[in-house]
């Protein structure tokens, strides 16, 4: 089926499979349609059908309270009918150099539990996958409609191997499917690389990680790129990590292995919410500054007077994030350019 | 025959172009990139007018090829400069292709409101109706109040009072979740900003808010919902 868009900016036009979502198939053509989290969250992705048939996978999606009329839909949840002819406000081009996302299956690997409610695990790919640093994935299970998104982890040029960190989420049918038996060597379908977020050499600034819980994905893959990439020669790189209490901690000894690499450049805060700082936690990493509080206080109380040359990433669960995007933009005052953002909804 | 070899018009006084980018830095970073790449051509870049596409902007305008560029941001300028106004490839996406010739202009927001505190209200003239009171508004922050059955966001910019609609004009959600740091509002949904003294938009912002005529008087706030 054809659809064709039109903006403010002009018109694009390119061709949707059958029963493929609106979205990915204008971002597999080069068609940069707005989209945030493609999980119908959000609501970036809305658009007016102006002419033919086009149906969502997921009308009670929560991103449908952005649609004003009946004419409205959510391009990461609908499929077309029909030829469509679509509305949105601006037609973005895409970052040069950016991979289209894809559909592609892979085989679970690696399988492992990392706390009591976070696991780990690889999906190795039938082909390998260009990516940022900062994107994330949608992942389909067996038996399981509708996709979940996750950030990579990992960094690697044709990539033959993502990896993920799922935390647990009570009533999520995929994530109660990642933490039940037989996942290890399970097939699954991914459309990926997703996600705005992204870290890329050479952006003249000091990096600034927030992270909340599984938050810390993203910040794990942007923080091998920038390693790799001699970021910290120049730019400094601060690392604030919020999690409960100290049982829901990982990737520390990972995190430690970054910065032990970039003394005196890289800097990372453990900021626990729930409890007071076991004297065993700050003992295991004496690199580490702890804290106890919310994650985007203890990163403003620590940040305060170190403004300048900001590039900030920000991944977790929504308060947390809107918290940091309210204490980056009143007084840090970063433009939106340099935040990058990724919420959890 | 034209004098250069490539002349390039920069919008910099229509009605939306220089409200949906910093379009005088545009002229400055052309003018720089250009001067840089003395040697690789003659080019000219001239600030220009409108040209009657209003909304589509910021626009710039390169001959002798008569390639429109729409939408154009900073970080697009470098591309333009080493590809077209150097190399003399025009950038295919950013082209501005309206499909009808002439006159394209889109009916944009961009009136700014205008507090009026010590506006009259004439006999038969603009009502004024009560939002709240002065102390209502956060110092620094922002509210909403329904104002007979329409939504009305009050900041406080640190030195006057504004009133503009409620809703972010993106998504429909309420602005009063945003932030504001007395110079620019943020919606914190899609990080949509606009210039907390006059609502028109900024940054990524494809439209302004609606404002609405403001006075204060004996500690109460007062709105023109209707001119």
């Amino acid at each position: 089926m054809k659809i064709v868009v039109s903006a403010r900016n002009g018109s694009r036009d390119f061709e949707c499979d059958p029963g493929e979502k609106i979205l990915h198939a204008a971002l597999r053509s080069g068609v940069e349609l707005p989209y945030e989290c493609s999980t119908g969250t959000c609501g970036t992705c809305k658009a007016k059908l102006v002419n033919g048939r086009a149906e969502s996978e997921w009308p009670e999606a929560p991103g449908s309270r952005y649609l004003k009329s009946p004419a409205e839909i959510l391009t990461c949840q609908s499929v077309a009918r029909d030829d469509c002819a679509l509305e949105v406000f601006t037609l973005k081009s895409a970052e040069p150099g950016t991979s289209a996302p894809r559909a592609l299956a892979g085989i679970v690997r690696r399988y492992r539990r990392l706390t009591h409610d976070v696991v780990a695990f690889d999906v190795d790919l039938d082909r390998p996958l260009d990516f940022d640093a900062g994107q994330f994935a949608l992942i389909t299970v067996p038996g399981i409609v509708g996709a979940r998104a996750y950030s990579m982890v990992n960094f690697d040029r044709r990539a033959e191997r993502l990896s993920f960190v799922v935390k647990k989420k009570p009533g999520g049918a995929v994530s109660e499917w990642l933490f039940a038996d037989g996942v290890e060597r399970a097939r699954v379908g991914l459309v990926a690389p997703l996600g705005h977020a992204t870290f890329r050499p050479g952006v003249p600034k000091h990096l600034l990680c927030i992270a909340g819980g599984s938050g810390i994905a993203g910040m794990m893959s942007i923080l091998a790129l920038a390693g790799e990439a001699n970021h910290f020669a120049t730019w400094d790189g601060q690392v604030f990590f919020g999690v409960r209490t100290a049982r829901d901690g990982f990737f520390l000894a990972e995190l430690e292995a970054f910065r032990a690499r970039h003394p005196g450049r890289l800097w990372v805060t453990v900021a626990l919410s729930d409890e007071d700082v076991p004297a065993s936690l700050s003992a295991a990493y004496p690199g580490f500054a702890f804290a106890r509080g919310l994650v985007h206080a203890v990163a403003a109380e620590r940040m305060a007077g170190r403004f300048a040359d900001l590039r900030a990433y920000v991944a977790g669960p929504p308060p947390m994030v809107d918290a940091s995007l309210r204490w980056l933009l009143r007084e840090v005052r970063l433009p939106p350019a340099d935040i990058r953002y990724d919420k959890f909804s | 025959m034209g004098q250069y070899d490539r002349h390039v018009f920069v919008c910099t006084s229509g009605e939306t172009c220089p409200t949906q980018g910093d379009v005088e830095k545009f002229v400055k970073t052309l003018r720089a990139g250009v001067q840089k790449a003395a040697g690789q051509g003659d080019v000219r870049v001239n600030k220009a007018g409108c040209f009657s596409q209003c909304g589509h902007g910021p626009m710039i305008v390169v001959y002798p090829e008569n390639v429109w560029y729409a939408g154009v941001q900073q970080a697009d300028l470098e591309e333009i400069l080493t590809s077209h106004l150097v190399g003399g490839a025009p950038v295919e996406r950013l082209r501005y292709d309206p499909g009808v010739p002439g006159a394209n202009k889109i009916d944009v927001e961009t009136k700014p409101a205008t507090p009026a505190p010590e506006q009259r209200a004439p006999a038969g003239g603009p009502v004024w109706t009560r939002v709240c009171g002065s102390a209502d508004v956060p110092a620094n922050g922002m509210k909403e109040f329904p104002v007979n059955g329409v939504g009305v966001l009050v900041a406080h910019t640190g030195e006057a009072f504004v009133a503009y609609q409620a809703m972010c004009p993106h998504e429909a959600v309420p602005l009063e979740g945003g932030v504001h740091d007395g110079c620019t509002l943020t919606c914190l949904e899609h990080m949509w900003q606009f210039d907390l003294k006059t609502g028109a938009p900024m940054g990524d912002a494809e439209v302004g808010l609606k404002g609405y005529p403001l006075k204060e008087e004996l500690g109460e706030l007062y709105v023109q919902l209707e001119g």
